[in-house]
């Protein structure tokens, strides 16, 4: 049996049986509430799981289809009364399926593109910069530098998403910060850790540690919550060791700035509301810094329902993309329901993956609104781009 | 088994997606809320429709196949495991909410809406929905008209027979049957009140047509901390017996307080005490503090060790929460449990609260007790290791003999959480063979082959008795 965070088999399995069934997690979950099918609820998750440790069924990849439909949002251990850390016990499960060869296609797939091409589009690495050159945008790589910008593969591939990587670069140039990108960012790799693939994980977390490092930075920044939460939460945890750099998210240096005076941002007339990544909001616990940037330049902000550390997922979290995209877009559907009975023109969020998958169900459904990163929004404020 | 022709039926109504076969998608559907029971389908099927539903039991029919509705899976009694194979109709598609009709105070809802998807739509011109059982965040009103559910509420507001006028049924012949309506009090025989708390074995509700109240204008929550079981329990019949009703009176003891105290739904209840009650009253402003003083007299006069009272939104909020999760917080205790819910009078808690204090330490298991007292609806809650050989059994074991004393006192064997497969033969101890035979005779006239939920409620030894 695989071993995890020093956890043995019988802790793992002390987790598991904290689960008493009550089935209270059943509506937090965002598979759930589309597909209504028990084995794709976090309480049928943990059955299954038991019932592999039990041996009542075998380590499968039919059974993996459940388990990695799971978005990995959390929102369930705060609806449970029993404190069952779920995720935890996903991580060790998905690591168990990853070395059975019980993962599905798409996600195994993914930890080979990763591997190769050290991005999770199996894009040349050395393009990873190309955003810089079709944005314009000012962006230097320095030996030494106080803070380094992690921007992230959904950031710097993905084409109308560059618009956030340039906004970071442009607000942190109008500051004035000392800051760099890496010579050769690599993956975070959180979406190794969701697969399993934890040697593979402990590799990446190994080189971009390293980069860092090699900067002298004592900050590192990045707009996307995954790699926030890789960067400040699973690489101490997988290297085991303290890291010698802080990491925070692009909506937390706004705040600072904001309080600061450093900005001075024009009001934003537009009925705004905000969505919570959930890997932000609820796993980060960064819930009130992206708000107070937000009301510092909007009197129109409404909240939506589900929100902070209940936020609902944008079906974007997870491997879920990879390995079912339809239920993806279907959880972003009603995602973005909620959010449009806010009545509100605008939807920020601070998360590249919730920005396309929210921009995505909005053509599907409602071109008249506009999705925005925080970042973005703010750097266009500023008349910055 | 079902042979690969049925299952093609069954997949021309509903689609492959929405027709699970296999091992792993079956094995989650063997058991509800209470793990005990087990038994896997041979196939679910998830409806979108009254008219699915209805193509669904016919297929059933023809072939002589068992069928169940299931809602979230919650029930706490094994009325939601097929006991005898079949097919699960599983209703978490059919969720919405089709009408809201203020002017009448009504909502006409789908099986698998909750309480609060009701409330949250009644809230806009400031109604509610009364019934709440400690599941009531996840729990659907089909599964909670199954079992004509409770809840913290229903000391004041009833029951859910109370809240239900209206019923759309999908019989066990496949016919489709309106019961009810939006108006009150329909003469004749109360074929409504006869299906609510029928646990699905008398045709499958497709709509329920519910009431929604106003809501209070003003709620305050006591909380009154206790040394001793009895003392708590004396309270409990005296405020009653003053004539003062609140809307909610709960009991929670050590064991109850620790669970929830230990968890992520921790409110601040003290971990020394024997016993705590929560109190809720509402009503106009000025009405609860003549209210509330005199349950807090009657509380400082069975000895509590402190009285308090909140009137703060979140303060009130959070201790509501903390009781509502205790069941769900069982987890940090044991892994497993056996809850029973038999009714006492309310007079006998303080006789029966310490006997099942006294039975958990003999026979060496945690009792957790946390209940609507007002009720006297008790709901002890066996802790027990399903990994310690025997131990489960005999937590079944213990659960029925104190179902039993609840009868002996006065009392019945289940109060909401219906009586399943697993309080099925103690229903010849309370009912007469006349009247379980009355009750058979109906099942008869609904249900003459047996599919519709069989294994439940009545014992199968005293079914086959009494059909000869």
């Amino acid at each position: 049996m695989a071993k995890f965070n020093k956890l043995d088999q019988s802790d793992y399995y002390k987790l598991i049986l904290r689960c008493v069934h009550c089935g209270f997690c059943l509506q937090s979950c965002p598979t759930y509430r589309v597909l209504g099918i028990e084995a794709d609820s976090p309480r049928g998750r943990l059955y299954l799981t038991r019932a592999m440790v039990d041996k009542r069924i075998d380590i499968a990849k039919d059974v993996a289809n459940h388990l990695y439909k799971c978005t990995m949002c959390a929102n369930c251990e705060i609806a449970c009364p029993s404190a069952v850390k779920y995720t935890d016990i996903m991580f060790i499960t998905r690591e168990i399926m990853a070395e059975a060869n019980a993962v599905p296609l798409g996600a195994e797939q993914l930890v080979n593109t990763i591997n190769n091409a050290k991005n999770i589009f199996m894009m040349d690495n050395t393009l990873r910069k190309d955003w810089v050159i079709y944005t314009g945008v000012e962006a230097p790589i320095k030996d030494k530098a106080d803070m380094v910008y992690f921007v992230g593969c959904v950031t710097s591939y993905s084409g109308r998403i560059q618009g956030v990587a340039q906004a970071i670069a442009s607000i942190l140039n109008y500051v004035g910060e000392d800051w760099t990108l890496l010579k050769d960012e690599w993956c975070c790799g959180h979406p190794l850790k969701l697969e399993g693939a934890t040697k593979e994980f402990k590799k990446v977390a190994e080189h971009n540690v390293k980069m860092i490092e090699e900067t002298g930075a004592t900050k590192v920044v990045s707009g996307c919550p995954g790699c926030c939460l890789a960067l400040k939460k699973e690489y101490p945890e997988v290297l085991g060791r303290k890291l010698n750099f802080e990491v925070l998210h692009f909506s937390q240096i706004l705040d600072e700035y904001i309080k600061k005076g450093k900005l001075k941002i024009p009001k934003f007339e537009s009925k705004v509301t905000y969505h919570d990544p959930c890997e932000l909001g609820r796993i980060l616990g960064i819930i009130n810094e992206p708000r107070r940037v937000i009301k510092s330049i909007s009197d129109k902000f409404v909240e939506p329902i589900e929100r902070g550390k209940e936020g609902f997922c944008c079906g974007g979290g997870g491997l879920l993309k990879v390995t079912d995209s339809q239920l993806s877009e279907s959880i972003a559907n009603k995602r973005l329901e909620m959010l449009i009975k806010t009545g509100a023109e605008v939807i920020i969020s601070a998360c590249p993956t919730c920005y396309q998958s929210l921009a995505d169900a909005t053509s599907r459904k409602n071109k008249a609104l506009q999705v925005i990163d925080i970042a973005e929004l703010i750097a266009q404020r500023l008349g910055l781009m | 088994m079902i042979s690969d022709h049925i299952l093609k039926e069954l997949e021309s109504i509903v689609g492959i997606d929405r027709l699970l076969r296999k091992k792993e998608e079956l094995m989650v559907y063997e058991c509800d809320g209470q793990t005990f029971f087990k038994s896997m389908p041979d196939v679910v099927v998830l409806p979108t429709s009254r008219d699915e539903v209805v193509n669904i039991v016919n297929i059933c029919n023809k072939y002589n196949i068992p069928y169940l509705a299931r809602g979230a899976g919650t029930a706490l009694s094994g009325s939601a495991v097929p006991i005898r194979g079949g097919v699960v109709i599983a209703f978490a598609r059919m969720n919405s909410i089709l009408e809201v009709d203020f002017d009448n105070q009504r909502v006409v809802v789908e099986p698998y809406v909750t309480a609060p998807q009701i409330t949250a739509v009644a809230s806009e011109k400031g109604f509610f929905y009364a019934p709440d059982p400690a599941s009531y965040t996840v729990s659907s009103i089909g599964g909670n008209i199954a079992h004509n559910a409770g809840g913290n509420h229903c000391l004041k507001y009833g029951v859910t027979t109370n809240h239900v006028l209206g019923l759309e049924m999908v019989l066990p012949n496949g016919d489709v049957l309106e019961l009810g309506g939006k108006a009150l009090d329909p003469p004749g025989y109360d074929l409504v009140g006869l299906m609510v708390g029928s646990e699905g074995t008398l045709g499958i509700v497709t709509k329920a047509v519910v009431r929604i109240l106003r809501k209070p204008p003003a709620t305050a929550v006591i909380l009154a901390i206790f040394d001793s079981l009895v003392d708590a329990s004396n309270t409990v019949s005296e405020v009653i017996a003053v004539g003062k009703l609140p809307a909610v009176i709960e009991f929670m003891d050590k064991y109850a307080i620790k669970a929830v105290e230990s968890g992520v739904k921790a409110c601040g209840l003290p971990l020394d005490a024997e016993a705590i009650l929560l109190f809720e009253v509402d009503g106009f402003e000025d009405e609860l503090d003549v209210q509330s003083e005199k349950i807090i007299e009657i509380c400082k006069k069975n000895h509590a060790r402190s009285v308090e009272m909140a009137k703060d939104p979140d303060g009130m909020a959070k201790l509501m929460a903390g009781r509502k999760a205790a069941f769900g917080s069982m987890g940090n205790l044991a892994p497993s449990y056996v809850v029973d819910d038999g009714t006492i009078p309310r007079s006998k808690l303080p006789e029966v609260m310490p006997i099942i204090r006294k039975w958990g330490e003999e026979h060496g298991f945690m009792i957790a007790n946390v209940f609507h007292a007002g009720e006297g609806n008790l709901h002890p809650i066996i802790l027990y290791d399903p990994r310690v050989e025997g131990k489960e059994q005999e937590a079944l074991k213990l659960g029925l003999d104190i179902l039993k004393l609840c009868l002996d006192v006065g009392g019945t064997i289940t109060g909401e959480h219906g009586v399943g497969i697993e309080k099925a033969e103690l229903m010849p101890v309370q009912y007469s063979k006349d009247e379980l035979k009355r009750m058979l005779f109906i099942k008869e006239i609904f249900d003459p082959k047996g599919l519709c939920n069989p294994g439940k409620i009545f014992p199968e030894k005293e079914v086959k008795i009494l059909a000869s």
